[in-house]
C-alpha cells in the first residue's frame, strides 16, 4: 500500500470559504458571541458569590440581571447561528460539486481516468469528500471562536491568580501534545476506513445496478454473502477509526476536570492566606470548562484537516490537470462559482440548433480527415495508424470482427478515449480536443450501449435542448409508434438506465437523442444490434432521408448497410485492412 | 407522549437491539458508575469553599483538591471504556440491519427496482443506516447515562435544599417536554431533507454513469443545471429542518440558563437567611449546570436520533415492501431438459399498455424455439416470464409442467439461463463476473474451459492476474466480448432451459461463426428459446414462433415454415435476403 494521496486541505477549504466570505463571516460572528458570553457571565457570578453570605456592595438584583442577560442571550443567538450555519454548510458542499461536475462534462480530454471505477464510488467523491471539506470550514469557525474565548479566559484567570491559570492551562498543553502524536495514526485509520466504505457502496451500486443479472443467475445469496464480507471488513476499520477519534476528543474533555483539580491544589496556600475569595473559586470552576473546550476542538481540527487532505486530493482527481499539475486541479475544484442556492437556478434556456443558413465556418462540415490514428492498449483495444476521409454527406461504415477496434475508432474520433498519435481535421483544420469540438451542433453520438436517465422519455431524449424537434426526431428514430403503448406517451418515466423500455426502444431513444440535436456529423456505434430487420431498415431509411445533408459514420456488420455505404472501413486487430 | 406509544420505527430499532440485551446491560452498568462519579466533583468544591472560609489548613485544602482530581478522572476513564464497547455494539447492529436490507432489496421484483436507482439504494442500505449506527453507538447510552446523572443530581441536591432541587426538576421537565415536542415537529422535515439528498445523489450517480452520453451529445450544461436545482432544494430543506431540529437546542439551552439562575437566586437567598453555606450555593449552582452540560450531548444525539429514526422509518418501509412475486415451494425434477408452456398468457408492465395478448405456446423438453417479431412485439417479455422475473396477469406459465408461481424461485432460476443483448458486468474479478460472486460454485478449470470455448481464451491469456483480474469498467471489454463472457456465464451455470435474447447481436458474423460450437454445446440437451433479429442465427432451431404486437401469429416447424411461401417466416427470410425468391 502506498498510502493516501493528499492535497492541501487548508488551501482548498480557504478557497471555498472565499467563494462566499459572508456565509462564513456571519456564522463566525454569531459563533464568537456564543462561545465568549460565558466569560462576562463568570465575572458576574464571581461578584454575586462575593456578596454572600452578607455582602453590602453592588445590588444583587443588578448582578443577576447581567448574569441572566449573558447566559440566556447566548442561547438566543444560537438559533440564527444554526440556520446560517446549515445554509453555509450546504454551500461549502456545493462549490466543489459544481466545479467537478462542470469539468467532467466540459473539460477537454477523456474522463475515463478521472472517475473511480463504479458510479457508486464516484458519488462518494461528491458526497463524502465534499462533506470533509465542509467540515474543515465548520471546524475553523469553532477553532477561531474557541481560541478567542480561551485566550480571554486565560488572561482573566492570570489576572486573578497566576498559579491557578498555570494549573488550568498545563493539562491543555499536555493534551495538545498527545493529540498531535495520535494524529498521524488517526489519519491512516481514517483512510483505510474510507476505502473500505467505498468498497461497500461501490458493491451496492454494482450489484443493484445489474439487478437483472443477479436475479437471472439466482445469485442473491452469493451477493448477500459478499456484502457481509465487505461489511465486516468495513466495520473493523470503522471501529478503530471511531474509537481513535473519540479518544482524541475525550482527552480534551478530561482537561477541564484535571485543570480544575490541579488549580484547587495550587491555590490552597493562597486561599489559606485569604488572598482568594469564594467568588474567585466560583469563577475558576466556570472558566475551567470554557478554557478546556479548546483541546476538544483542536483535536477535531487537526483530525478533520488531515482527513480532508485525502478528500481534497480525491476531489482534485476529478479534474483533468490532476496527473501533472495536482495543485491546479485542486484550485479549479475549489474555484468560486455561482451556486444559486437561495433562489434556485434560472430556468434552463435551451439553445435551438442553428438553421442550415446559420451553419457557416466551422459549424458546417465540409470534410473530416483522420490521419495515422493510434490508440494505446491500456485505453482498451489498441488502434494502429488508421486513416479515414469523410466528405460532406458521405456515409461511412466501419466493420470488422469483435475486438478489432471499431468502437475504439469512433470513440477516439470523438475524444472519448485519448489518442496516442494522429490528427483529426475538420474542414482541413486540425482539432486539438475532439471531445470539446465534436459536440452538437457539429456532431452527435449514439453509443453501442446507450445510457438513458430516469426522467421522462421526452427529457431523456432532449437532455435540455429545445423540444420543438422532438416529434420529428422520434418519428425519424421510429419511436413514434411505440408511444401509443407507453402509459403517458413522451411523459412516461423510463426508469434508471431506461429499464422500463425494451432494448430496441432504448437504442431508438438514443438515436432520437442524437437526431434532435440536428448534427452535421452523426456517429453511430452499432445502432442496429437490438433492432429487428424491419425496424432497423426503417431506421436507416430515416437516416438516408437526410443523406446528403447529414454525414454519417456508422459501425455495423449488416450487409445491407455495408452495401449502401459510400465507403467501408474494415478493421482487423486495430488496423485498417480496406484501402482508403 | 411518544414514549407510551412506540412508533414502528422505534420498534424496528428495538427489534435489532434485542439480541444485544446482555451487552447493553453491561454497558449501562459501567455507564451508571461513570456518570455517578462526577457528582462527587461539585460536592468536593463546595467542601473546599466552606473549608477555606472556615479557615482550614492548606494541607486539608490540597487533599480535597486531590480527591476531586481522582474522582473526576476515574469517571472520564470509564467513559472511554463505554465508548469502546458501544462502538463495537453499534457496528454489529448496523451491519445486521444493512445485511437484512440488502437481502430484502434483492428479493424485490424488477418493477420495484425500476423505480429505485442503485444510487438511491446506496442511500437506503448504507447512508440511512449510518445515522442509525451512530445513534445506537452514542445516543442510546448518552440518554441512559444522562438520565442517571439527572436523577443523581436531584437526589443529592434535595438533601442540601429541597427548593433548589425542585427548581432543577422543573427545569429538566420543561426541557424534556420542549425537546420531545420539537422532535415530533422536526421529523417530517428531516425526512424531507434526506429525501432531497437521496434524489441529489441518485441523480449524480446516473449522470456520472452516463457521462460519455452527456458529453458527446452536448448535454453537460443541462446536467449541471439539474445539480443546481437539487442543491438549492437541499439548501432550503436543510435550513428548514435546522430551525425545527436544532432549534430545540436554542430553546432548551435558554430554559436551562433561566433554571440555573433561578437556582442561584433561591440558594443565594437561603444563604443570606443563614440556611445554606456559600459552598452549598456553589454546589447547587454546579448541579444545576451539570444537568444542562450534558444537554449539548443529549441534544446532539437527539438530532442523531431524529435522523436515525427517519432512517429507521425508511428502513422499515423498505423491509415492508413485498415482492409482487410470492416465492413458491415446489421443486423441479433435478435433472434433464424441461418443457416450457405459455397458457393463454396476457401481460402488461406496470404503467404501460399490454405487451402480450392471450399467447399460447408449448415447447417440449429439449426442443429449440426461434422467436421472431418486431421490436416491442413481446419476445423479450416471454423470456422474462419463463424465468419469472415478472408474473403473468392472466393465464399461466409452466416449466416442467408446473406453474412457475408454485416453484421455488431460486430453484427455477438456477434451471433457466438467459443471455441478453445488454450484458451487465460487475466491477469485480473475471471469476466473480463468471460465477456472479460465487453463485455458480466451480473450480478454475471449468472457468477457463468456458472462456476458451466462447473464444475468450486469447483475451484471458493477456490478463496479468488471469481470473483474478478486476474488470475496471465498461470500456475494458467491447460489447461483443461482454456478450461472449455472458455466454460463458450461462455455460457454467448449466441450466435446463436456455434463453438467448439477441445473445449474438453485438457479434460480427465472423465471431458469431467462431462460437457456433459453443452455442451448440449450450443448446445441446436443453430446451431453448432463441430470440434474434438476425434470422441466420436461427439456423439451429427446431421450431419458429412469430409474434406480432403481442399476439402469436405463427408457430410451426422451422423447415416447414421456411418452405411455405405463404408463411410470415418465409416472408421475413426473403426480406432479409437469406432466401432467394
Amino acid at each position: 500500500m502506498t498510502g493516501p494521496v493528499t492535497a492541501s486541505s487548508r488551501r482548498f477549504a480557504w478557497r471555498v470559504l472565499k467563494a462566499d466570505p459572508w456565509a462564513w463571516g456571519i456564522a463566525l460572528v454569531l459563533w464568537v458571541v456564543f462561545f465568549t458570553a460565558p466569560l462576562p457571565a463568570g465575572l458576574a457570578l464571581r461578584a454575586i458569590l462575593d456578596q454572600l453570605p452578607d455582602g453590602d456592595g453592588a445590588p444583587l438584583a443588578l448582578l443577576f440581571a447581567v448574569l441572566a442577560g449573558f447566559e440566556v442571550g447566548r442561547w438566543v443567538v444560537l438559533l440564527p447561528a444554526i440556520v446560517q450555519w446549515h445554509g453555509a454548510f450546504a454551500f461549502w458542499h456545493t462549490v466543489p460539486r459544481v466545479n467537478a461536475l462542470r469539468s467532467l462534462v466540459h473539460d477537454p480530454g477523456p474522463v475515463t481516468d478521472r472517475l473511480p471505477g463504479s458510479p457508486g464510488e464516484a458519488v462518494s467523491r461528491f458526497r463524502d469528500d465534499a462533506r470533509d471539506i465542509a467540515q474543515v470550514l465548520d471546524v475553523w469557525l469553532d477553532i477561531v471562536a474557541a481560541l478567542l474565548a480561551t485566550t480571554s479566559g486565560i488572561v482573566v484567570l492570570a489576572l486573578i491568580s497566576v498559579p491557578a491559570a498555570i494549573a488550568i492551562v498545563a493539562p491543555i498543553l499536555l493534551v495538545l501534545v498527545i493529540g498531535h502524536l495520535l494524529a498521524e495514526r488517526l489519519r491512516r485509520w481514517r483512510w483505510i476506513e474510507r476505502e473500505a466504505t467505498a468498497g461497500v457502496t461501490g458493491f451496492i451500486g454494482d450489484a443493484f445496478g445489474a439487478i437483472g443479472t443477479v436475479k437471472v443467475a439466482a445469485a442473491e445469496p452469493a451477493v448477500v454473502e459478499r456484502f457481509e464480507e465487505l461489511g465486516q471488513a468495513r466495520a473493523d476499520a470503522a471501529r478503530r477509526d471511531q474509537v481513535g477519534t473519540q479518544l482524541a476528543q475525550t482527552l480534551g474533555g478530561i482537561t477541564a476536570n484535571a485543570g480544575l483539580g490541579l488549580a484547587l491544589i495550587a491555590i490552597a496556600p493562597a486561599v489559606r492566606r485569604g488572598d482568594l475569595s469564594a467568588g474567585d473559586i466560583g469563577l475558576f470552576t466556570a472558566y475551567a470548562t470554557v478554557v478546556a473546550g479548546l483541546p476538544r476542538i483542536t483535536a477535531r481540527w487537526s483530525a478533520w484537516q488531515r482527513q480532508a487532505e485525502v478528500s481534497a486530493a480525491r476531489l482534485a482527481r476529478l479534474l483533468p490537470e490532476h496527473a501533472d499539475r495536482p495543485d491546479v486541479a485542486a484550485d479549479r475544484a475549489s474555484a468560486p462559482v455561482t451556486t444559486w442556492l437561495r433562489s434556485g437556478p434560472p430556468p434552463f434556456a435551451p439553445r435551438p440548433a442553428p438553421s442550415p443558413a446559420e451553419r457557416t465556418g466551422d459549424l458546417r462540415l465540409e470534410r473530416l480527415e483522420v490521419r495515422n490514428l493510434h490508440v494505446r492498449f491500456d485505453e482498451g483495444r489498441p488502434l494502429t495508424g488508421v486513416d479515414l476521409t469523410v466528405p460532406r454527406g458521405a456515409f461511412v461504415a466501419v466493420t470488422g470482427p469483435v475486438g478489432s477496434g471499431k468502437s475504439v475508432l469512433v470513440r477516439a474520433l470523438l475524444g472519448l478515449v485519448p489518442r496516442a498519435e494522429g490528427t483529426i481535421a475538420w474542414n482541413g483544420a486540425p482539432i486539438d480536443d475532439p471531445a470539446a469540438f465534436l459536440v452538437p451542433p457539429r456532431a452527435a453520438y449514439v453509443p453501442q450501449v446507450p445510457r438513458l436517465f430516469s426522467e421522462s422519455l421526452a427529457d431523456t431524449v432532449l437532455l435540455g435542448v429545445d423540444g420543438a424537434g422532438l416529434a420529428e426526431a422520434l418519428r425519424r428514430a421510429r419511436l413514434d409508434e411505440d408511444l401509443a403503448d407507453l402509459a403517458d406517451g413522451t411523459d412516461t418515466r423510463v426508469g434508471p438506465k431506461g429499464v422500463r423500455l425494451s432494448g430496441g426502444q432504448v437504442q431508438r431513444a438514443a438515436a432520437a437523442r442524437a437526431f434532435v440535436r440536428r448534427p452535421e456529423l452523426l456517429v453511430v456505434d452499432d445502432l442496429s444490434s437490438a433492432l429487428d430487420v424491419d425496424t432497423e431498415a426503417e431506421l436507416w431509411e430515416g437516416l438516408f432521408e437526410v443523406a446528403g445533408e447529414l454525414t454519417v459514420i456508422a459501425v455495423s456488420h449488416r450487409p445491407a448497410v455495408l452495401e449502401r455505404a459510400d465507403e467501408v472501413v474494415e478493421l482487423r486487430a486495430g488496423r485498417r485492412i480496406s484501402r482508403p | 407522549m411518544a414514549a407510551s406509544d412506540p412508533s414502528p420505527d422505534a420498534r424496528l430499532l428495538a427489534a435489532y437491539l434485542r439480541p444485544e440485551r446482555r451487552a447493553l446491560g453491561a454497558l449501562v452498568a459501567t455507564l451508571v458508575v461513570a456518570m455517578v462519579l462526577p457528582l462527587a466533583g461539585p460536592l468536593l468544591i463546595g467542601r473546599f469553599v466552606d473549608a477555606a472560609l472556615g479557615g482550614a489548613t492548606a494541607g486539608h485544602l490540597a487533599a480535597l483538591g486531590a480527591l476531586f482530581l481522582a474522582a473526576t478522572l476515574t469517571g472520564d476513564a470509564l467513559q472511554l471504556v463505554v465508548t469502546w464497547y458501544s462502538v463495537r455494539l453499534a457496528w454489529r447492529v448496523g451491519n445486521r440491519i444493512r445485511l437484512d436490507l440488502c437481502r430484502h432489496a434483492l428479493s424485490l421484483d424488477l418493477d420495484w427496482h425500476g423505480d429505485h436507482s442503485a444510487g438511491q439504494l446506496i442511500e437506503r442500505i448504507d447512508g440511512d443506516i449510518d445515522a442509525v449506527t451512530r445513534f445506537s453507538s452514542a445516543a442510546v447510552l448518552q440518554l441512559a447515562g444522562n438520565a442517571v446523572l439527572v436523577v443523581g443530581v436531584l437526589v443529592v441536591s434535595a438533601a442540601i435544599d429541597w427548593r433548589a432541587s425542585l427548581v432543577i426538576a422543573v427545569t429538566v421537565a420543561i426541557v424534556v417536554v420542549v425537546l420531545v415536542r420539537m422532535r415530533q415537529i422536526a421529523v417530517p422535515f428531516y425526512d424531507e431533507e434526506r429525501e432531497v439528498q437521496a434524489h441529489l445523489y441518485g441523480d449524480l450517480e446516473e449522470r456520472l454513469g452516463g457521462l460519455e452520453d452527456l458529453r458527446a451529445n452536448g448535454a453537460g450544461d443541462w446536467a449541471v443545471h439539474q445539480l443546481h436545482v437539487h442543491s438549492a432544494g437541499w439548501w432550503r430543506t436543510t435550513r428548514r429542518a435546522a430551525v425545527r431540529g436544532d432549534g430545540a437546542l436554542s430553546v432548551g439551552g435558554g430554559v436551562f440558563a433561566v433554571g440555573s439562575i433561578a437556582v442561584l437566586g433561591v440558594s443565594a437567598w437561603q444563604c443570606r437567611n443563614g440556611a445554606l453555606s456559600v459552598g452549598s450555593v456553589l454546589v447547587l449552582l454546579r448541579f444545576s449546570q451539570m444537568v444542562s452540560d450534558p444537554l449539548w450531548r443529549v441534544a446532539e444525539q437527539l438530532a442523531e436520533a431524529q435522523k436515525a429514526l427517519a432512517g429507521a422509518r425508511r428502513a422499515g418501509r423498505l423491509l415492508a415492501e413485498r415482492s409482487a412475486l410470492a416465492d413458491g415451494t415446489t421443486r423441479l425434477p433435478p435433472s434433464g431438459p424441461l418443457a416450457v408452456e405459455l397458457d393463454d398468457v396476457t401481460f402488461a408492465y406496470a404503467g404501460s399498455g399490454p405487451i402480450l395478448h392471450g399467447v399460447c405456446l408449448a415447447l417440449a423438453p429439449g426442443r429449440r424455439l426461434g422467436l421472431v417479431g418486431r421490436t416491442g412485439s413481446g419476445k423479450t417479455t416471454i423470456g422474462r416470464l419463463v424465468a419469472r422475473l415478472w408474473d403473468t396477469e392472466e393465464g399461466a406459465v409452466r416449466v416442467g409442467g408446473l406453474d412457475v408461481r408454485a416453484l421455488a424461485l431460486a430453484d427455477l432460476r438456477q434451471r433457466v439461463g438467459i443471455v441478453t443483448q445488454d450484458v451487465e458486468l460487475f466491477r469485480a474479478t473475471v471469476r466473480d463476473n463468471l460465477t456472479v460472486f460465487g453463485a455458480t460454485a466451480v473450480d478454475d478449470g471449468p472457468l477457463i474451459n468456458a472462456l476458451e470455448s466462447v473464444g475468450l481464451g486469447p483475451w484471458l491469456a493477456t490478463l496479468p492476474h488471469g481470473l483474478d483480474h478486476r474488470l475496471a469498467g465498461g470500456t475494458e471489454l467491447s460489447a461483443g466480448e461482454a456478450q461472449l463472457l455472458a455466454l460463458a456465464r450461462v455455460l457454467l451455470a448449466d441450466p435446463a432451459i436456455v434463453i438467448l435474447d439477441e445473445a449474438s447481436s453485438r457479434l460480427d458474423p465472423e465471431t458469431e461463426a467462431r462460437i457456433v460450437a459453443a452455442t451448440d454445446r449450450l443448446l445441446a440437451g436443453r430446451t431453448a428459446i432463441v430470440i434474434a433479429h438476425r434470422l441466420s442465427t436461427l439456423d439451429q432451431v427446431d421450431e419458429i414462433a412469430v409474434l406480432d404486437h403481442g399476439r402469436l401469429v405463427e408457430h410451426g416447424e422451422r423447415d416447414a415454415l421456411a418452405a411455405d411461401p405463404s408463411s410470415r417466416f418465409h416472408a421475413l427470410l426473403v426480406a432479409s435476403g437469406s432466401l432467394a425468391t
